[in-house]
């Protein structure tokens, strides 16, 4: 009897593993028997606050976002290259996927065609989509400040790797990938994690460890359980790195930075005939460190705005008024902005649009 | 692939159960697939380095048993043992020697450099290698006859519980497994699974917890003080045990649900009497290679006094190197062949002490014994652990400067220990040459209790000083918890090696109830989910 079962549940156990191994290669099959859907080009892990799904602990549990939308990035409202008036690069608070985006709001309000990259360095992007511009446009370029140091790290430069493997090659690439996934770990963490079937034990083991250990994600290692909402603080604004709150950037360093950045909006201008206004945006623990401690913040967005003006370069300043609005304009249990943090800036941005009379060829 | 991955454990349900339902006769071939999966799922372009080592030994052992004449047989020997050694040394040592060769140059003033190879060293090479190896040895010894499968071959290369981080098995061991046709067992699967449970409790729980810790202070090398090199040390002790145990619990509790036997590799280590025992029971499969293979070719102890010292040293010294290639290894291994030298040169001294010292007391003397050699042990792993020669040194100086510096009051408390400790082994030789009615007898016992607690007391009160004596505080953990849960879990792991040793643990469990039995599981089990680092922290092995 022992035997049979024992035996009964090896096989059990190798058809439900070979299941996980089939689908975190085959989509529909992922999704079936996950929480929340995995779309084909970003995870939708927003539901509760982003920095919940590092830990599953009921407590951190944020209620009250709004439901995800679809990105402006992917949808038929953006914009090309050569049809959009203004250019936008940014991070995820561009396209935060729980509020309408950023860069769309834009297109709305003002009117105008929209393009939207996520991600950094503009010239790579333009020499790999062939982009050849004269007509004067705009490029917002936003960036959270906990990005900044490594995004304006080296000069910018439009040069790019091109793939020159044969099809061959490139088809025996493929397949080799499709053998030896280079996502396993990460996708069978999500099934962990997240599947109908795992979820529920996944997150009583957390809370357990929380309750007698205190055990919480090294990537959310500082938290509070405040009485009006759960904080969670992602690790790179609280270690000591370049992108952390605490990081006491050298004079070099920030000249360095901002020589980068004036840099890149010469080159623009010269070669694209683009304006380059940056919008710094301060990180969450900036803003709400205090929740949790006192500490003395490393005054990064001051001095990079010192920075800029003394070069020229044109830049949002909306730290201040992010700062100082006396409302909660991030989530606690995301590293994200809500809507009112949204709406802050948008305001800000178009403030600055209207009130520069040169900008009015541009749109 | 990690033995401590999601990726092994979705991996390995997948594999055991296909195992179990295709016919025998090819269960071979699901093996060999399955480990060259497992192998590529690391780095899929240095499978080539296995197939190219099994290719040269699987023909060098046929050719070396063909060949009728003895200097044909030593050329095939000599091409298996060059071309194992040779990735080896290209993969492994070429940039060791380089640097020291470029050293040497630049201190006669020869401005010649050897240049770097960048290469990713591939896991494992020093396991397969010398498996591959013991082969072909073996063939032209005529201990064994050579296998005409490639398939079976190439799977005793490459079989994948034992891959990466061993057992190192031997030809004649694990390749006639490769030709039997294994039923499903249920102890078997059910003692493999056990194992299993016991190899991850080893790894995830104690090893990868006190990692944080040793971490912490040997990458930080001057940044603490000696107490926590100490706490340190002897986490770093029971780090590298458990994480290598524990690993070969898994890899040994893997084979056995498929009706595989692998060598035991560790033999309770630290209860060792002497480090010629402790390298009995430490890494069993290699000290064991290096036995046959290197020190009995030697010469071993059949030699001239000074030669069978050479033998020793120069064995150690070489298997310092193999497990790393740096200074640091060449050192502990090297230390570690002087305490076998110095053992025999003093074996008629200690003798004499012991036998004045503890006289019939044979267990007092074990229990001395027990902890010079841990002593030993642990203070090898210091060059063994620090990333260089010159953090190693400053470890030591740090240990000592700090223990010399204490307070008076530390000191009297040492003295008060030594003069107990006299008293108790007074008390002892007097008990022995006295004839002693029973109620005396109980009097002595008694008296050696008695003078056992303020014995206690003073090595408590004397640790308490020298932790105070330092301004950085102790539990170094992230979450504080951390260090009494290492302290608790080691504590248990003593008790339960400690109870192996003396009543054969195992065997006892057996006659447990069930409901007991299943409790320890669900505690095992439960302690590996809530208490286990799950971060997919390499083997320390995998380095080697």
């Amino acid at each position: 009897m022992n035997e049979k079962l024992l035996k009964g549940l090896i096989y059990f156990s190798g058809i439900v593993c070979l299941y996980a191994f089939i689908a975190i290669r085959s989509l529909p099959l992922f999704n079936l028997v996950m929480n929340e859907k995995m779309v084909p080009y970003y995870w939708d892990k927003t539901r509760y606050g982003e920095l919940y799904y590092f830990n599953f602990i009921k407590y951190f549990k944020e209620k009250g976002l709004p439901p995800a939308k679809e990105k402006f990035q992917f949808t038929n409202k953006q914009a090309s290259l050569n049809e959009a008036k203004i250019i936008t690069f940014g991070d995820s608070y561009f396209d935060f996927s729980r509020h309408k985006q950023f860069p769309e709001r834009i297109a709305d309000t003002l009117n105008v065609k929209v393009y939207f990259y996520h991600g950094d360095f503009p010239l790579v992007v333009f020499a790999k989509n062939k982009f050849k511009n004269k007509e004067p446009k705009i490029l917002l370029y936003e960036r959270v400040e906990r990005y900044i140091p490594y995004a304006f790290e080296k000069e910018n430069t439009p040069y790019f790797s091109v793939d020159t493997r044969s099809k061959l090659r490139k088809t025996f690439a493929n397949i080799k990938d499709d053998i030896f996934y280079a996502r396993t770990e990460e996708l069978l963490d999500a099934l962990l994690k997240r599947s109908i079937f795992t979820t529920g034990i996944y997150s009583f083991i957390s809370k357990l460890k929380f309750d007698l250990f205190k055990y919480i994600s090294p990537l959310t290692p500082v938290y509070c359980l405040g009485k009006e909402r759960p904080w969670l603080f992602y690790y790179d604004q609280t270690n000591g790195e370049k992108t952390s709150f605490y990081y006491h950037h050298s004079d070099s360093e920030m000249n360095n930075i901002c020589d980068n950045m004036a840099d890149l909006a010469g080159k623009l201008k010269k070669e694209y005939n683009i304006r380059l206004i940056y919008l710094p945006l301060p990180a969450k623990y900036t803003l709400y460190h205090n929740v949790v401690n006192n500490d003395e913040y490393n005054n990064f967005l001051p001095r990079l705005y010192d920075g800029l003006t003394k070069r020229g370069v044109e830049f949002i300043n909306v730290y201040e008024d992010l700062k100082n609005s006396g409302d909660i304009l991030y989530y606690g249990t995301d590293g994200h902005w809500n809507e009112k943090g949204i709406r802050i800036t948008l305001n800000k941005t178009l403030e600055y649009f209207k009130n520069d009379s040169t900008l009015g060829k541009y749109f | 692939m990690l033995f401590n991955s999601l990726e092994f454990i979705i991996y390995f349900p997948i594999v055991v159960a296909l195992y179990f339902a295709i016919t025998p006769r090819y269960r071979w071939i699901l093996l060999l697939i399955a480990s060259y999966y497992f192998y590529m799922c690391w780095n899929y372009k240095y499978i080539i380095l296995i197939i190219t080592s099994t290719l040269i030994d699987y023909f060098a052992g046929i050719h070396i048993y063909k060949t009728k004449t003895q200097w044909k047989k030593r050329i095939f020997l000599l091409l298996s043992l060059i071309s194992n050694f040779g990735l080896l040394f290209s993969f492994k040592y070429f940039n060791f020697f380089g640097d020291t060769l470029n050293f040497v140059f630049d201190k006669f003033n020869l401005f010649y450099h050897l240049p770097e190879l960048n290469v990713l060293l591939p896991v494992g090479i020093s396991f397969y290698t010398f498996q591959t190896l013991s082969y072909t040895i073996d063939v032209y010894r005529g201990e064994k006859e050579p296998e005409r499968h490639f398939g079976f071959f190439a799977l005793y290369v490459s079989f994948f519980p034992q891959l990466v981080a061993g057992p190192i098995e031997r030809s004649t061991r694990l390749l006639p497994q490769m030709r039997q046709h294994f039923k499903f067992d249920y102890e078997r699967v059910k003692n493999g699974i056990l194992q299993m449970c016991w190899g991850f409790f080893k790894k995830v729980v104690i090893a990868d917890r006190l990692a944080e810790y040793v971490n912490m202070v040997y990458n930080n090398t001057g940044s603490y003080d000696g107490i926590h090199y100490i706490i340190a040390t002897v986490f770093f002790a029971f780090q590298i045990y458990c994480d290598f145990s524990g690993y070969s619990d898994i890899a040994i509790g893997t084979a056995s649900i498929m009706g595989f036997d692998l060598m035991r590799n560790f033999r309770r280590p630290y209860l060792a009497h002497n480090i010629s025992e402790f390298w009995k029971r430490w890494h069993i499969s290699l000290s064991t290679w290096f036995r046959d293979y290197l020190y009995i070719p030697l010469g071993g102890n059949r030699v001239v006094k000074w030669r069978w010292y050479y033998n020793l040293f120069i064995t150690f010294l070489i298997s310092g190197l193999w497990h790393g290639a740096d200074w640091t290894f060449i050192i502990w291994g090297a230390l570690h062949g002087f305490y076998l030298v110095s053992a025999i040169w003093t074996l008629n001294i200690r003798k004499k002490f012991n036998n004045a010292i503890y006289g019939r007391n044979q267990s007092l003397s074990n229990f001395v014994q027990i902890i010079i050699t841990v002593f030993l042990a642990w203070f090898a792993w210091i060059f063994f652990r620090a990333n260089n020669i010159g953090n190693a040194f400053h470890i030591i100086n740090k240990i000592f400067t700090q223990l010399f510096a204490q307070p008076l009051e530390f000191y009297l408390h040492i003295a008060g220990i030594a003069i107990l400790i006299v008293a108790l082994i007074g008390l002892n030789k007097l008990a022995e040459r006295v004839k002693l009615t029973d109620t005396s007898k109980n009097l002595v016992k008694a008296g050696k209790w008695l003078l056992c607690l303020p014995a206690a007391y003073f090595i408590i009160n004397a640790c308490v000083i020298y932790l105070k004596s330092t301004s950085i505080p102790i539990n170094l953990f992230k979450f504080k918890s951390d260090l009494y849960i290492a302290i608790i879990t080691i504590v248990l792991l003593i008790i339960i090696e400690i109870l192996e040793e003396r009543i054969q643990l195992h065997n006892k469990l057996k006659y447990f109830a069930k409901p007991v039995k299943w409790m320890m599981l669900i505690l095992i089990l439960l302690s590996i989910v809530v208490l286990g680092k799950w971060e997919s922290i390499d083997f320390l092995y995998f380095q080697f």
